[in-house]
């Protein structure tokens, strides 16, 4: 074992103990339990036509019982009163949030002060800060959910961000919250909970040419722009490099989330790698479909140069919709395809990292036993989620209808709750003046425009060959 | 993620500059917004996106009203 790579090789941990405090386990720990009584529940819960059906073969309707209990406000366009509660009209059923915001804090609440209390032994002081930073990501979501904000992909994990650096930043974050600020865990155990939704099946939605356009375009993609900013505008922080990479060339801010956590960015470098990426998106969700249709671009064709290039799925559906029906198909299974690249790029970057930039470049090689602890767990979490729910979906008689329910009424509202208590957090803990170092010489601007235009090109030639050369019946 | 940051020092006054930016903030979502959302452009463009069940806010495409048919017929091994 190379111990001049190891200089805490003495202060190390044993495994079992790792297992009891380490955040990462317990992000496993935490997001495997929600999984598991998740999918139990839904499964347990369904009417005694349910399985008849899905054996028949027939369609089969599964119900989620947890939906009501699990919240987030609601759309809303002149009074923020309706993202909580709006009576029944003629046109749309009532709507009452609070229940499930409600349960959603309990659940968060109790499991990591659980955990907290556990690892730090600060569990009550977590339990008394918990509710104000759950308040601050109400607030975060209310100011997200205005459908003005929403129409132009400007997403909750913005606001988050704002409405955390607005106190920390102005009367300063009070010590009281501290316990509750905990930006890593409360990521690590949301992409925990994305995993279940990084289903393996969903491949072969579009076939070869949607793999190749997905799969092949954006490896080369993320790499090459990594390269560029490594060799050619030598930014300073390779980990921002790699996360501006990562969330240009993948889907946006999902993408940034996993990466920036698996190659243990700085909390700073994650919010500027999303801005990038929110601004920019807006933009080309506007200007893309605007050149396809003056061009005169196939719908086909379109919908997949769309999809694989614009980093927020919302954006790809809504750029898509302008051109036809076809062209919204195609660009929203493209992203979705892209999506599920999200597990393998966690877990080749967090390889890459632990194997080659941490290394000491005097020294040897690392071993595989200093690879394995250095290794983020919590990305062994996220692939676990996605190999055990793909195979459940895959091939379990109902799997489809159970697995499609867990995640419409559970699992995806408590990720977003965690990711947004996560913004916050950065948010608090975040001085603005950190944020203008970055600014300074425009390389990750230049990085992102950079890495974009080789993106919008070679996903082009992509899709042309494969849609239109290779799969012309596709 | 590294956890590099000290907490950022408080400003000598720091409650007005939190006042104000409530007050912007209030302005912005209470009234700008709801107004725009009134301009014929945008509320046409509100429409069509509820038509066509789109939130351009959607993370991931689980976040999407408009992939479920889309994803039952997979589930349905038809193309």
């Amino acid at each position: 074992m190379a111990t001049e790579d190891l200089p805490e090789a003495e202060t190390r941990r044993p495994f079992l103990t790792e297992l009891q405090t380490s955040e990462d386990w317990w992000a496993i720990w935490v997001g495997g339990l929600i999984l598991l009584v998740a999918f139990l529940v839904v499964a347990a819960s369904q009417s005694e036509s349910f399985w008849p059906a899905v054996q028949a073969q027939n369609e089969a309707k599964a119900t989620n019982p947890l939906k009501p209990w699990l919240a987030k406000p609601d759309k809303w366009t002149e009074n923020p009163a309706d993202a909580f509660y709006r009576p029944a009209t003629e046109a749309k059923p009532a709507v009452n949030t609070v229940p499930g915001m409600l349960g959603a804090a309990v659940v968060l609440g109790l499991l990591f002060a659980f955990a907290t209390q556990i690892r730090t032994g600060q569990g009550v002081a977590f339990l008394k800060a918990f509710p104000i930073i759950f308040l601050l990501a109400v607030f975060a979501f209310l100011l997200a959910s205005q459908s003005v904000v929403k129409a132009y992909n400007l997403e909750y994990a913005l606001w988050a961000l704002l409405v955390g650096l607005i106190i920390s930043n102005t009367v300063g974050t009070p010590a009281f919250l501290k316990p509750a600020i905990l930006t890593e865990f409360y990521i690590k155990t949301g992409l925990v909970l994305l995993g279940a939704e990084v289903l393996m099946n969903r491949l072969v939605a579009l076939g070869a040419p949607g793999i190749f356009v997905a799969w092949v375009v954006t490896p080369i993609v993320l790499i090459s722009t990594y390269i560029f900013g490594q060799r050619v505008l030598k930014m300073p922080s390779r980990s921002l490099n790699m996360v501006i990479s990562a969330d240009m060339s993948v889907c946006g801010v999902s993408a940034a989330i996993a990466t920036a956590a698996a190659c243990k960015a700085d909390r700073k470098e994650l919010s500027l790698a999303i801005g990038l990426s929110l601004s920019f998106t807006v933009l080309m969700m506007v200007l893309m479909p605007a050149f396809i249709k003056a061009v005169g671009m196939d719908e086909t064709l379109g919908g997949a140069w769309i999809g694989g290039t614009i980093d927020a799925t919302g954006a790809v559906a809504a750029a898509g919709a302008v051109l036809g029906e076809r062209a919204l198909e195609t660009a929203a299974t493209v992203k979705m395809i892209q999506n599920i690249l999200i597990g393998v790029i966690a877990f080749s970057v967090a390889v890459y990292w632990v194997s080659y930039v941490e290394r000491n470049p005097t020294g040897p090689r690392p071993s595989v036993m200093e690879i394995w602890y250095r290794f983020p767990k919590f990305v062994l979490g996220f692939i676990t989620a996605s190999i055990v729910f793909s195979i459940i979906h895959g091939t379990m008689a109902g799997g489809p209808e159970l697995v499609d329910t867990m995640i419409a009424g559970t699992t995806k509202t408590l990720r977003d709750w965690l990711f947004c208590l996560a913004f916050i957090s950065i948010g608090l803990q975040t001085n603005f003046r950190d944020l203008a170092p970055y600014f300074r010489g425009g390389k990750p601007l230049t990085l992102y425009l950079c890495g974009q235009s080789l993106n919008l090109v070679l996903t082009l030639f992509m899709a042309w060959l494969m849609f239109k050369v290779v799969f012309p019946e596709s | 993620m590294t956890d590099s940051d000290r907490n950022p020092p408080r400003q000598p006054n720091g409650l007005p500059y939190l006042l104000g930016s409530l007050a912007a903030i209030a302005i912005v979502w209470l009234i700008v917004l709801p107004s725009l959302a009134q301009q014929p452009a945008v509320k046409a463009r509100l429409d069509w996106l509820d038509e066509h069940k789109i939130d351009p806010s959607a993370r991931y495409y689980t976040d999407l009203e408009m992939m479920e048919p889309i994803l039952e017929r997979l589930n349905r091994g038809e193309p």
